[in-house]
């Protein structure tokens, strides 16, 4: 018996002690899951227009106030996949969390700034190249910096005959939306806590807010060519009635590309069932 | 590539010199009257050590050392009295530790001069002829001793000489500009607490990063470019945290060798070099040795079994830094302690097994707010199993096998884990009278299981740190070399080695080619030219080794080492030896997290690669070994290292360089068991970076410091004794200066320390 308790002390003195505990931490956030449109399927909007969405991608993130590191860059979701999305390292207990949009560091700014986003390397390099330059619809700054798009969108519209396409990155005006994208969670040692979210891309068309409609952006087409750029997305009035009751930034969006950013932000993300 | 050398044999006889003194010690206190021939014994070899082959030479020589052997059959003084260098004071620094029965006259044990022949021999070139007989019937001289003085005279010659045959093992190839410092060559030095790892920071070419702690740069490649090997297993660390000592029993270590550059083909994937301690052979006899000092204690004992073919020996070290800790830094707690066991049983006369196992562990943290903050907690394991045969031809065969365990602690109980296992194998072979080869292979490969923290408890970037550098993977690096040694000439050697590595790591896979060249070219008598060129890769590594720690997939590929050097050897009156060795390295891809202080990222979770690079310097070092009661060492590096020196990027000079590292040491025997040795460090400072716009170019201020060594031994028994050694590095109490803040009214430096280790020991050998 003195052997083996000679022989278990020196194993044991051999050993790194290990008589720390770390502060327990676990991790809260949403559960996003992608609706039909944004998978894919087809869907008709009140204006006749069958809508297919053929590529979404979305950089979320979730924020908190109780976190204690800051290094939650977000995720990129696809429409086809969707995903959680969380803070981590949160103390243990009921925590307040928020989902928002967010694109890339870009220009000056953005040394590494790709590497910090999470399944950045899902993408492709075609994506990837577009969500590290500046959005379309932003102006570019002289320095080429700031925030890049947040959402790619690739969506075909038919109606008879008449087809048009409209692809376009958008970035967020801000990281969270106006309306409810807050969730309340309890947080659980190395566990996380997830709220169900949905990512619909029907909302870039109204759904939202009342009467899906693609008209809007097909009056923007003024040279007829059946696709939407960015430049005409730009230069395209809207009726006021258009984006409901949505603001961007306080204002009632003006023009066809403002609608898409004030439904990106208010309607493409939203937490609950 | 083998290159065994079967050498030192003593002849030993009265005629040659034997000399008795009468009235010689105070057990003859009255003057005797003369003895006759047949009253006298002479000395019997009880332990003749193993005289070490210098390893900056070759072929045969033989040396005649006189000794004074006291009543005790210590041996009180030995000197080479023909013989050239180097072998005159190998010679004479293996028999001062001879241990002999004691010459008896009449029964009672008296003070007597003999005279030895060492003759060293490598087999490797020739078989030696014989040792030059004994002139027997000689009468003996009368020792030069007070009490030789009064002896009446000088007994009559006793009978026949007796020899006395040493065996040592030489199993490797050495390369010209290594640097090979034996434990009895730096007991004394001071500031190294008898510890040969300890003592490597006095060779030119290292350059010290902070005085007194064990991380340095090595012709300007960084900590994590050096590699460490025991025995040829590659070990973590050598040293404990901080300023601990080596974690291999000093009494276990024969020499410790730096290979700056051209390694000896068995030792490959380091671009900055290599730093390999060799154990000693298992001692004939019973042999011990334990050291209580403030703050650890130590000891080591090794025991012959079946009649000399089998040997087993147990030592480690215990840390109890605590009691002195906490009158000095409460807040602090460091604990190291190591252990080494080795058991070894000859199977025939050619052949031998050994087990080998050793490791270490060390523990700082410090406390802040009553919670205790890890510093550092790792340790490392290792059981060697190895076979050796010397086959005929001058052959000789090693193959091993290395089981290891390296951990760090990462935080709470959580560990990165890095099971080691591995195989090696070479066969030297002759070829020839003046060519040598030797094949060899080895394969490690690194079982990583680190304990990953849960994803939702630790942010993401904290995450991907520690999945970097401690997921569990599976890495291997396999190496084959063909190395030949050509002998073309007395002295002169060339060593020609084509080696190359392979690395894998989760899915990447790289090749390292690594040829190297070196030769030792014999000028003119006693001036030696030396050449060394080599190619070194090295897979990433962490910027400070630590065990289980290291860069999963290669990232960024193989950083390469493009080693060039020459000089001269050139043996100096007095014992003295110099050598002058000029280098050139260039770098490329090399990791150096401290490549600039501004901007050093520690934990970031890739390695980042830096711009080619280049050291270039002049290294100097002049070393007389115990000779005359008195040693020294002197070694002057002049270098420079540079970073991103290429067209797109201006070269900065590395932000650690240090243009002038001067170190001097010296010990003297004061007889009467007292022994005194000093050392002195001066380099110049880093490179002001700070603030270039507040600061005036240049560099920081010089640092200088002295250690002191002062030891008293009394000898006990045949071969015991028991020193008290007080010990101190830098005692001037200097400071370091390691940066300058800056603002419009001046400059104000930044020091560190002063960093004091005090020392008081109680040493006790069998």
């Amino acid at each position: 018996m003195r052997l083996r308790r000679a022989l278990a002390c020196a194993v044991l003195c051999a050993c790194v002690p290990s008589t720390e505990e770390a502060t327990p931490r676990g991790a809260a956030g949403f559960d996003i899951i992608p609706s039909s449109a944004s998978r894919g399927e087809p869907f008709i909007t009140e204006d006749g227009y069958t809508i297919t969405v053929e590529r979404l991608v979305v950089i979320a993130l979730v924020s908190s106030n109780d976190a204690t590191v800051y290094d939650t860059y977000g995720r990129v979701l696809r429409g086809t996949k969707g995903g959680a999305v969380f803070q981590r390292a949160l103390p243990l207990g009921e925590t307040q969390v928020r989902l928002g949009l967010q694109g890339l560091y870009i220009g000056a700014y953005g040394q590494n700034a790709a590497r910090q986003v999470e399944d950045w390397d899902q993408l492709t390099p075609a994506e990837q190249a577009r969500l590290s330059q500046t959005a379309d619809s932003s102006v570019p700054s002289g320095s080429g910096g700031g925030l890049g798009p947040a959402a790619l969108l690739h969506v075909r519209a038919t109606r008879g005959t008449t087809t048009f396409v409209m692809r376009v990155s958008l970035a967020a005006t801000s990281l969270f939306s106006d309306r409810s994208s807050n969730a309340t969670l309890r947080v659980e040692r190395d566990a996380v806590a997830l709220s169900p979210a949905q990512l619909r891309a029907e909302a870039f068309f109204g759904a939202s807010t009342g009467a899906k409609r693609f008209a809007t952006f097909a009056d923007a087409d003024v040279d007829g060519d059946g696709v939407v750029s960015r430049d005409e997305l730009l230069q395209a009035p809207i009726a006021p009635t258009d984006g409901g009751d949505l603001t961007l930034q306080g204002t009632r969006p003006r023009i066809a590309m403002e609608l898409l950013l004030a439904r990106l932000q208010n309607g493409v993300l939203v937490v609950g069932q | 590539m083998r290159a065994r050398a079967t050498f030192a044999r003593v002849l030993f006889g009265a005629a040659l010199g034997l000399a008795v003194a009468n009235r010689a010690s105070a057990d003859e206190p009255a003057p005797a009257p003369p003895p006759a021939a047949t009253e006298l014994t002479p000395p019997k070899l009880l332990f003749g050590g193993e005289p070490v082959y210098p390893a900056s030479d070759s072929g045969n020589a033989n040396v005649v050392v006189e000794a004074v052997v006291a009543a005790d059959g210590s041996v009180e003084s030995a000197r080479a009295v023909e013989g050239a260098p180097p072998f005159d004071v190998a010679a004479a620094e293996a028999v001062r530790g001879y241990r002999f029965e004691p010459a008896r006259r009449q029964g009672k044990p008296v003070r007597a001069r003999v005279r030895l022949i060492v003759a060293f021999t490598e087999k490797t070139v020739q078989v030696p002829d014989p040792a030059p007989a004994p002139q027997e019937g000689r009468a003996p001289e009368v020792p030069p001793t007070p009490a030789a003085a009064v002896a009446p005279a000088a007994p009559a010659a006793p009978a026949a000489p007796e020899e006395v045959r040493v065996t040592g093992r030489r199993y490797e190839t050495r390369s010209p500009t290594e640097h090979r410092m034996t434990r009895a060559e730096v007991r004394l030095m001071a500031g190294a607490f008898g510890d040969p790892f300890r003592a490597i920071e006095i060779l030119p070419g290292v350059i010290p990063i902070v005085s007194g702690l064990p991380y340095y740069y090595v012709r300007g490649a960084p900590p994590s470019a050096v590699g460490y090997f025991v025995d040829e297993v590659r070990v973590p660390y050598l040293f404990h945290f901080g300023l601990g000592p080596g974690v291999i029993h000093p009494a276990l270590v024969n020499e410790v060798a730096l290979h700056p550059a051209a390694f000896p083909a068995r030792f490959g994937r380091y671009s900055g070099g290599v730093v390999a301690g060799e154990t000693k052979e298992p001692s004939p006899r019973l042999t011990g040795e334990g050291l209580i000092r403030l703050y650890d204690a130590g000891a080591f004992v090794e025991a012959p079994l079946a009649g000399g073919k089998a040997h087993v020996a147990v030592g480690g070290r215990y840390s109890y830094t605590g009691l002195l800790l906490t009158l000095l830094l409460p807040e602090t707690t460091i604990q190291y302690q190591d252990y080494n066991a080795r058991a070894s049983v000859e199977l025939g006369d050619r052949t031998r097994l050994s087990l080998f196992a050793f490791g270490a562990f060390d523990y700082a943290s410090n406390e802040k707010d009553g919670k205790e903050n890890v510093l550092f907690a790792s340790e490392f394991h290792r059981v060697d199993l190895r076979l050796d045969h010397d086959g005929d031809n001058r052959s000789h065969s090693r193959v091993a096998l290395t089981v290891g365990l390296d951990r760090t602690r990462i935080e709470a109980n959580r560990f990165a884990r890095d099971w080691v296992v591995g195989i090696r194998g070479r066969h030297r072979m002759a070829l020839g009278k003046t060519m040598e080869a030797e094949v060899g292979a080895d394969l490690t490969v690194d079982i990583y299981g680190g304990d990953l923290p849960s994803i939702y408890a630790v942010g993401r970037d904290e995450y991907e740190q520690v999945a970097n550098l401690y997921s569990p993977r599976t890495e291997t690096a396999s190496g084959a070399w063909l190395t030949a040694l050509f002998k073309p000439l007395p002295g002169m050697e060339v060593t020609a080695t084509a080696r190359a590595d392979v690395f894998t790591s989760m899915g990447e896979v790289a090749v390292g080619p690594s040829p190297r060249l070196s030769a030792r070219v014999p000028l003119r008598e006693k001036v030696t030219a030396l050449f060394a060129l080599g190619i070194a890769p090295q897979p990433p590594a962490f910027a400070i080794p630590l065990p289980a720690v290291g860069y999963g997939g290669l990232p960024g590929g193989l950083s390469y080492a493009y080693q060039k050097s020459a000089g001269v050897e050139v043996l100096l009156p007095l014992a003295f030896r110099a050598t002058a060795v000029g280098f050139h390295h260039s770098y490329f891809n090399l990791r150096d997290v401290f490549a600039d202080r501004g901007d050093a990222d520690i934990e970031a979770p890739q390695a980042r690669t830096n711009g080619p690079g280049q050291a270039f310097g002049l290294e100097l070092l002049l070393t007389r070994k115990m000779a005359n009661r008195v040693s020294a060492t002197v070694s002057y590096t002049l270098s420079r290292s540079q970073l991103g020196s290429t067209t797109t990027r201006p070269s900065i000079v590395n932000l650690f360089d240090r243009t002038h590292v001067f170190q001097a040491a010296s010990a003297v025997d004061m007889s009467h068991g007292w022994f005194a040795s000093i050392r002195t460090v001066i380099y110049t400072g880093w490179p002001k970076q700070d603030d270039l716009l507040l600061q005036k170019p240049g560099r920081l201020p010089l640092f200088f410091r002295f250690d002191a060594r002062l030891e008293k031994r009394w000898n006990w028994r045949k071969s015991g004794y028991i020193s008290l050694i007080f010990e101190g590095l830098n005692v001037t109490a200097s400071k370091e200066v390691l940066s300058q803040q800056c603002s419009p009214v001046g400059c104000k430096n930044e020091e560190f320390g002063p960093l004091i280790v005090p020392s008081i020991g109680v040493e006790g050998a069998l």
